[in-house]
């Protein structure tokens, strides 16, 4: 089999026991690897009503066909579990360099279940495995942590996946770091691993991937970075990185302000590309990516932080600066800091702060509740004495650690509905009143509201639209905040290819609709990995199948189509600037996810999918999976 | 173009770089929707840039704009607005 490495590594923690499956190549044709592989693995060894932060979850580690190439985006591995956040399933990617590294060890996957008596970390090298002691880390922030396991293994070049003090402390959107500055930010995997006292993965290996056409994934590689270097939207991407999206939203009115209540912030020039480019912001990368959309924190221009951590990209700005009224870009990388180190989201740390400023101006919450921080909108001293409460679970953080949903249960009516949250989990900072297919998105997205799970608006609003779109069936511009049927296309039909992304896994930054490599390439690409001669149209049924494995999940641990809404602050016209007034259409919301409902083939009662849709994709084992 | 109105076009992110100016003042067609069109011409002929972007007339998007007032004659204190967009939008 070629681009795999054909093992999968099961351990379990609770017995310290291994188990190495060779699975059939069928397997991994169906499912692909990443995400899609992780869901097939959790569906099939987590029981009904697992406790998500109980030994019974099921966390896995995936990486697909083309890691360990040196196309650029292709450094992409997946982690999925139930979530702790919301209770769902939880999917959540990263690059970096953990995942070439784990191919290069021997391994496709690894599958964790049980619980560790007490701190471990595991290392797998060279298709070796073994548990060890991780009590002198557990407590250790992740740059402190890196250190101190490559020291005991005497090996500088390890790759190191880890938690930090929130996963250890089980905060709901603790995430999981590696290199320091990347993650699998979202839906609380972090915790998982804090819940299994497992406190990193080590990776070793110096095998290399056996690829059915060397030369032409060399040939790829080589023409991606022949392009970056040569278009001026990759070199404007290169030298702002995500923070590029700031300059959209400045001039929309679409930058989420003090909780989403405006989309325009009186301070919003401090973050355009211009600004952090001008002030902060070093180049960096994953693996063998010649995009380097990767930012780091300048030290000479923001005293006494470190560059390893990163900088905050452009999802951070915009949920722990302008969300919080902040907009002093030293304070933000302090902030971007402070999670980094301890390992937790800033999108769902910086929502549920929002969130809670907003109700401390209006009086929900007291100061005597908040243990004395004055939690007024802009004041960064509390901010980032609240991110080390959080992660640590001292007096209010321990409040804010189990995210925003659970702490407007606490506070009452009139504070639930100021909560900005789908399922549990909070908003990334792109708003659905300006980019309607957002609404859906948000509210649909089997893993939560997510930024990365489909192509925004502005795909279709311009003429001529692009060859990428007409290839999908699309043949008129619409206006990016309308929601219509033909955003529930829109979001339906590019979802499943962003679910392809998060299959294989490569980066939506790099594979996707209009990035360096195009759908047909993507084909070509997996193809030289493999020597299947597959085609778009069984590559997306893959991406399909993981969405339907998901709902089905979610299904069988309670959700329906109730879970389907929004908040009541989508339905609130926002206040000031340039978007003044802007608002989801409540009935378009509801008619246009009908409809998305009918594309997708789930029951519009139950939000099940229907036995025919599995069947065509092949997935009769997903039949009744929901009453199980 | 006999009735050719003078509006601005603003340029933003990488497309200042493309225009090499900010802001710059030219002729369009007289109304909206023609407008639209000439502009959307004029950016890919001159300076190579294309869709996907973001077009607005002032503070709103073109493509809902021309909706509901698609023949409305333009003033030359009309501002067409060019965002980039990066891969999601």
């Amino acid at each position: 089999m070629k681009g795999y490495s054909g093992k999968i590594l099961h351990v379990d923690l609770s017995t310290r026991s291994f188990a190495v499956e060779q699975p059939d190549e069928k397997v991994y044709r169906k499912y692909l690897g990443g995400s899609c592989l992780g869901v097939y693995y959790v569906m099939k060894e987590m029981k009904a009503g697992t406790d998500p932060l109980s030994e019974g979850n099921v966390i896995v580690f995936s990486v697909g066909p083309l890691a360990g190439s040196q196309i650029s985006g292709t450094a992409r591995h997946s982690v999925t579990g139930k979530s702790p956040l919301t209770g769902a399933i939880g999917a959540s990617e990263a690059g970096g360099y953990w995942a070439p590294e784990l191919k290069f060890a021997g391994f496709d996957a690894i599958v964790v279940k049980g619980k560790a008596s007490g701190p471990a970390y595991l290392w797998v090298h060279d298709g070796e495995f073994e548990l060890r002691d991780a009590s002198k880390v557990w407590g250790k922030v992740t740059g402190e942590a890196e250190a101190i396991i490559a020291e005991e293994l005497g090996d500088e070049r390890v790759r190191i996946l880890q938690i930090g003090p929130a996963g250890e402390n089980l905060v709901k959107y603790a995430n999981i770091a590696n290199e320091r500055a990347h993650f699998n930010g979202r839906n609380g995997m972090g915790a998982v691993m804090g819940s299994k006292n497992l406190k990193a993965i080590v990776v070793r290996g110096t095998g290399r991937p056996d690829f059915f056409d060397k030369a032409s994934i060399n040939e790829f590689a080589r023409r991606g970075a022949q392009k970056v270097k040569n278009d001026q939207g990759y070199i404007d991407f290169r030298e702002a990185g995500t923070n590029v999206c700031a300059d959209e939203h400045l001039v929309t009115g679409g930058l989420p302000t003090r909780n989403w209540s405006s989309g325009t912030f009186e301070s919003g020039e401090n973050f355009s590309s211009q600004a952090w480019r001008d002030d902060l912001i070093k180049p960096g990368t994953c693996y063998a990516c010649a995009q380097s959309c990767k930012r780091h924190v300048d030290p000479e221009n923001i005293a006494g932080l470190e560059r390893a951590y990163g900088g905050p990209e452009y999802e951070t700005v915009g949920t722990c600066g302008s969300n919080l009224g902040i907009g002093d870009r030293a304070a933000v990388g302090r902030i971007n800091e402070l999670c980094s180190k301890f390992a937790m989201d800033t999108i769902s740390f910086g929502g549920t702060v929002g969130f809670a400023m907003e109700c401390f101006e209006k009086g929900l919450l007291t100061r005597e509740q908040t243990g004395g921080l004055d939690l007024r909108f802009g004041n960064v001293d509390a901010v980032l004495r609240l991110a080390e409460m959080t992660a640590r679970r001292e007096g209010f953080g321990d409040l804010v650690a189990d995210g925003t949903a659970r702490l407007a249960k606490r506070l009452g009516p009139e504070a639930e509905k100021l909560a900005v949250h789908v399922k549990g989990k909070e908003f990334p900072a792109h708003m659905p009143q300006l980019k309607g297919s957002l609404a859906l998105a948000y509210a649909l997205v089997p893993y939560g509201p997510d930024h990365v799970s489909s192509q925004f608006d502005a795909t279709i609003g311009a003429e001529p639209l692009p060859y990428q779109m007409l290839g999908i069936g699309f043949d008129r511009t619409e206006d990016p905040a309308e929601l219509n049927y033909e955003k529930s296309k829109l979001f339906w039909r590019t979802q499943c290819a962003y679910s392809l992304f998060d299959t294989l896994p490569v980066c939506v930054l790099t594979f996707s609709f209009w990035t360096i490599y195009d759908l047909g390439d993507l084909v070509d690409i997996v193809n030289s990995a493999t020597g299947w001669k597959t085609n778009l149209h069984e590559l997306l049924m893959v991406g399909e199948r993981r969405l339907h494995m998901m709902r089905a999940f979610n299904a069988r641990e309670g959700f329906g189509i109730a879970d389907d809404v929004l908040p009541e602050k989508m339905f609130t016209p926002l206040r000031g600037g340039i978007s003044d007034g802007a608002t989801v259409d409540r009935e378009a919301f509801y008619r246009t996810r009908d409809y998305y409902y009918e594309l997708a083939g789930w029951n519009k009662q139950t939000g099940i999918p229907e036995d025919g849709r599995l069947r065509a994709l092949n997935l009769d084992w997903v039949i009744g999976f929901p009453t199980q | 173009m006999d009735e050719a109105v003078a509006v601005s076009l603003e340029y933003h992110g990488r497309f200042r770089q493309m225009a090499g100016a900010d802001r710059e003042v030219v002729p369009v067609p007289p109304t909206l929707a023609e407008a639209v069109s000439a502009v959307g011409g004029y950016v890919q002929e001159r300076y190579g840039i294309t869709p996907p972007y973001i077009m607005m007339i002032n503070n709103r998007h073109v493509v809902g704009a021309m909706k509901h007032e698609g023949a409305r004659p333009l003033k030359e204190s009309d501002v067409f607005r060019l965002l980039p967009v990066i891969s999601g939008g």
